[in-house]
């Protein structure tokens, strides 16, 4: 593994590894989180990876990228804590297996994607791929709606996280949407290419220096930022309950906590472990108490939002169910810091460390997993993280999670057609 | 071994008739096995030996994958998975049902504990009773899914007789109906080792992975295989509504269409005329095409828009379905689209660039255990190679499209439109 900066202080890491059958490129920009800037920023990234000046049309990128056997690109936008990551993604065949250039494709590919995209000359995006764009975006959070587990969880993170960034959507609101302009996302652009921290990652076959020689010829940004926070402050507030009713055939029941704490934090794998006792798989006593003892539903996890400090239990059941469920996840909270989980702490770290080294086995898990490493600052290896996850003991697990506040709990209520 | 691609294979079936596929993952720590039946949702009927058609609630092979799971002391095998920090789980579809785990430690343990817990199912009353309860909720889940229950509509629309016509779960009636007896007998019939495929891709060595199998199966007796074939359905070849709308509580209208078509007996066949009938969907419909770019400009259709094509032993179709507010023009150039497809000129250079996707597209998927492992066990069960179907994938012409086209009827067609409340 190679880790060096360019002159641009942009982040490479070269990982060489001749397992896998592709060659992969994730080139990240964070930006700070602003509820006023998502969905100028997650306009962009549709609009980026659709044309190019290069390839005015969808259908001739695609027969650029089909003629390669499949290139993959693709741009996403995530929340990561309080920063907003704007994530590239490139794949394709190894040279191993068909001769295809594959490196040099895809750089070249991602600098056409960034540096040169379908603008007029005063840099502002063209009209046809702005409106589309505008209308998918509104499409993804209407069917966002349409979904009631999802909407209850957005529903739920906004109550939990109000007045902290844990309430804002990458996606952004209906009205920000119809408000958006083509100078707001020339904005975004500038914004991605002049104030990002940038990150690169690369697992290729052929050998570190040939990548690195390759990547020294590529910018990936103009200027970049070591300003960029992933933490924020976040005060919390009187525990809250709210319901909305909609006309569906299960009732969605979400309770919130917040740990107060980072990945940064010695204390982050107990949480993390403490998890998984209560809600993450199904030797929890979530899952175990509720769905199979009581038969109440088939779907009930609970979820830590890493960066965030912010942990939701999830159940979907009948309404009339409600209050017993949501008594009984309170309850698992109590039990479980009573501290009889010997053997269920010891079941949580052989999970979570099986999850770790099976995702490390893929390259999006290899991508993923170093990234995050980058991002906090901690560099650990995956052997060093294990060791620490094994280190964990009962009784951190247990001041995590009397560290737990109750924010509160949302409920998204059934009504059937005879009610 | 496969040069090709690097991949080493290993094919046995054992003395009890199991098919074990091994794949040795050179440089990997983690392993995926994967142990399916060919009995899912579809086959709610078979033929004995003696003729007589024996009949399975609808949703019963979704229900016994979820009893399979039941230790013997009435336990969960789940737990038993987790203590050795393994995640498992199963899926049950129209086609098969499958169970699986993957692990980055030894091997040894999970092996074990997979083939020992499909291999016998000890179910009681009390258990069977209290499933009911978590299927019914899992049912509502997926109820309350607009895109399901969309596409599961224009399935109901298509077929009077055909499995397809229902939920992979069944109902709340039929799973509410459902009896210890119930499984133990769809259970005997569909579980043999003759009937089923193990596949493990993995970083450890095949032979050590052969070794426990075998070690595993000796110590294993098994009655006779129940001998059944598939059940010919009374389908008609019309569809039973020919127009269907229903309502949510959505923000977003959808449209759907459905094409009803005649299945392909013969595997082989049906495998190349699957692909090639694929292929044609993509170069009209994909992003490769100039057609969906227009229909987004005019806005009559969004980034929702799906297509699909598919044909079975006794079922075929084609489907279309999108967000919109304007089905009655969506309807109207679908309808042209697809007279286009089956009559229209066949562009070259763009089947070309398909092709050589699809290909890129399976050298991809090897990469990806889980994949990879339904691709071997899938192609195991329809008798084609998945390798030998890479190479048939190569070999397909501009031809093999005109020849599947030349079969297609379209005159069996229904839409379905889901509005909001």
């Amino acid at each position: 593994m190679r880790k060096f900066k360019l002159e641009n202080n942009v982040n490479i890491q070269i990982i060489k590894s001749d397992k896998f059958k592709t060659d992969h490129i994730a080139v990240r920009y964070v930006l700070d989180l602003s509820a006023k800037k998502a969905s100028a920023r997650s306009l962009l990234a549709m609009m980026l990876t659709n044309r190019t000046a290069k390839y005015p049309t969808n259908k001739e990128l695609t027969n650029y990228l089909d003629m390669n056997y499949g290139i993959n690109v693709f741009m996403n936008t995530y929340s990561l804590g309080g920063g907003h990551l704007l994530d590239v993604r490139t794949s394709a065949i190894s040279d191993l297996y068909i001769e295809n250039d594959s490196l040099n494709k895809q750089l070249d590919l991602i600098d056409e994607v960034v540096f040169n995209p379908l603008v007029d000359s005063e840099g502002l995006f063209d009209d046809e791929l702005f409106e589309e764009a505008k209308m998918i975006l509104l499409s993804k959070i209407t069917r966002r709606n349409d979904d009631p587990a999802t909407y209850a969880m957005d529903k739920a993170c906004k109550l939990f996280g109000k007045g902290s960034l844990f309430s804002v959507s990458v996606l952004g609101s209906e009205e920000q949407v119809q408000a958006l302009t083509k100078e707001m996302v020339k904005d975004a652009y500038y914004d991605m290419l002049h104030k990002a921290r940038v990150d690169v990652t690369i697992i290729s076959s052929l050998p570190e220096d040939e990548v690195e020689s390759c990547v020294r010829k590529h910018k990936f940004a103009y200027e970049t930022s070591d300003n960029v926070g992933i933490f924020y402050d976040y005060k919390i507030n009187d525990a809250v309950s709210e319901e909305e009713t909609r006309r569906i055939d299960q009732t969605s029941l979400i309770l919130g906590w917040y740990s107060g704490i980072k990945p940064i934090d010695d204390e982050y794998y107990a949480l993390k472990l403490a998890n998984i006792i209560i809600g993450g798989d199904s030797t929890s006593f979530m899952f175990q108490e509720i769905r199979e003892k009581n038969s109440l539903c088939y779907n009930v996890y609970s979820s830590v939002f890493s960066i965030d400090g912010f942990m939701v239990a999830y159940a979907g059941i009948s309404y009339e169910n409600k209050d017993k469920t949501a008594k009984m996840m309170r309850d698992i909270i109590e039990e479980v810091k009573k501290g009889e989980i010997d053997e269920q702490l010891e079941t949580a770290k052989l999970l979570y460390c099986n999850s770790l080294l099976t995702q490390y086995d893929s390259a999006s898990g290899m991508l993923n997993f170093e990234y995050q490493q980058n991002i906090l600052g901690l560099h650990r290896n995956l052997d060093e993280v294990i060791d620490r996850i094994s280190a964990v003991t009962k009784e951190q697990v247990i001041d995590v999670v009397n560290r737990l506040t109750y924010l509160g709990e949302f409920t998204l209520k059934e009504v059937n057609d005879n009610e | 071994m496969n040069n090709t691609y690097n991949e080493k294979i290993m094919y046995k079936t054992l003395s009890n008739g199991l098919h074990v596929i091994l794949v040795n993952k050179k440089g990997y720590t983690k392993s995926h096995a994967l142990f399916m039946t060919p009995f899912g949702a579809m086959k709610n009927k078979l033929v004995s030996e003696n003729g007589d058609v024996l009949t399975f609630k609808s949703g019963l092979a979704h229900f016994l994958e979820h009893k399979m799971f039941e230790a013997d002391n009435g336990g969960d095998v789940m737990d038993e998975f987790s203590k050795i920090g393994v995640s498992a789980n199963a899926y049950t579809s129209y086609n098969e049902t499958c169970y699986y785990f993957t692990t980055s430690y030894d091997i040894e343990k999970p092996l074990n504990i997979l083939l020992d817990f499909v291999q016998e199912l000890t179910i009681t009353e009390e258990s069977v009773e209290k499933e009911k309860g978590i299927i019914v909720q899992e049912l509502r889940m997926y109820k309350q899914m607009a895109d399901m229950r969309f596409v599961q509509e224009i399935f109901a629309s298509m077929y009077e007789e055909h499995p397809l016509k229902d939920d992979v779960g069944g109902d709340e009636d039929s799973v509410n109906s459902v009896t210890v007896d119930d499984l133990y007998d769809c259970y005997r019939i569909n579980y043999h080792p003759q009937n089923m495929t193990l596949v493990i891709v993995s970083g450890e060595d095949s032979e050590k992975i052969l070794k426990i199998i075998e070690g595993n199966q000796d110590l294993k007796n098994f009655p006779d295989v129940v001998k059944v074939s598939d059940y010919d359905y009374k389908e008609p070849t019309t569809v039973k509504r020919e127009h269907y709308e229903f309502k949510m509580d959505i923000n977003q209208k959808r449209y759907g269409i459905g094409y009803k078509l005649n299945g392909i007996v013969d595997p082989k066949v049906r495998f190349k005329k699957d692909i090639s009938l694929k292929m044609l969907m993509e170069m009209y419909f994909s992003s490769s095409n100039t057609l969906v770019q227009e229909w987004l400009d005019e806005r009559i259709i969004n980034d929702s828009f799906v297509y699909d094509s598919e044909y079975g032993r006794d079922y075929g179709f084609i489907i279309f379905a999108s967000e919109t507010d304007k089905e009655d023009v969506l309807k109207d150039k679908l309808d042209k689209a697809i007279n286009e497809l089956i009559n229209g000129e066949l562009d070259e250079a763009v089947f070309e660039s398909i092709k050589r996707r699809l290909i890129g597209s399976n050298i991809r998927l090897m990469n990806r255990f889980e994949d990879f492992a339904m691709a071997l066990a899938k192609a195991r069960n329809i008798g084609v190679d998945f390798f030998e179907s890479i190479e048939l994938l190569k070999d397909i012409s501009l031809k093999d499209l005109e020849e599947v086209r030349k079969d297609i009827d379209l005159s069996n067609v229904c839409d379905v439109i889901l509005s909001e409340l």
